[in-house]
């Protein structure tokens, strides 16, 4: 999966007037999905914190 | 209709940019930072966190969308990571930073890092996702219609 991220490239002050638009032109670089997730419900979040309380005592 | 479920219009974002030091892989960035965010996960799913994603320099620059002159592939293809997150608030995210739990995690991962570390925060603005099929024919529909009524 490719994400675009726009990114701010560094331009100076000086440059920016040519533009007339924004101040740093765009630059659009395309990033590859890596990992993505989503908190735990209450319920998830409190049985993975015992699942760490146990295993850190057991180990 | 929102991207994120859960994520409230005040939440912020935060984006760590991460720059691989030569030593290291992305397997090494992938491993430290997944152990990070299963402890993000686990302590902070109920203070604040709502979810993230780490995403990888591809090295695509798009011609069509810069315009800063001619884009080549980009030096940093696979050696810049950004690591973004969504909280509910910025001080729920700085307690997660206090954590006992979190530091040496954290201190694991900035040491693939070439740049230190820049974590910034993010306000949403605008966060969405693709129609479906139906919902994009109809919308297509509704253009047509209105262009020729004006």
């Amino acid at each position: 999966m490719i994400v675009a991220v726009s990114v701010k490239a560094n331009v100076s002050a000086a440059n920016v007037k040519q533009s007339g638009r924004s101040q740093n032109g765009n630059e659009e670089i395309a990033y590859s999905m890596l990992w993505s997730g989503k908190a735990y419900s209450p319920e998830e979040a409190k049985a993975a914190q015992a699942a760490k309380t146990k295993y850190a005592k057991a180990a | 209709m929102s991207l994120i479920n859960g994520f409230n219009s005040d939440g912020v974002v935060t984006i760590n940019r991460v720059v691989l030091r030569p030593e290291y892989s992305v397997d090494d960035l992938e491993e430290r930072v997944a152990t990070l965010c299963e402890n993000v996960k686990t302590y902070h799913s109920d203070t604040g966190f709502v979810g993230g994603f780490v995403c990888l320099n591809s090295g695509a620059v798009s011609n069509e969308g810069s315009t800063i002159g001619q884009a080549v592939e980009s030096p940093m293809k696979g050696k810049e990571a950004l690591i973004v997150t969504f909280w509910q608030s910025f001080e729920q995210h700085e307690q997660s930073h206090r954590s006992a739990t979190f530091q040496p995690l954290f201190q694991k991962a900035l040491e693939l890092c070439e740049n230190g570390n820049e974590e910034i925060a993010y306000s949403m603005l605008w966060s969405g996702k693709a129609y479906s099929p139906e919902e994009a024919k109809a919308a297509q529909a509704a253009k047509t219609k209105y262009a020729k009524a004006a």
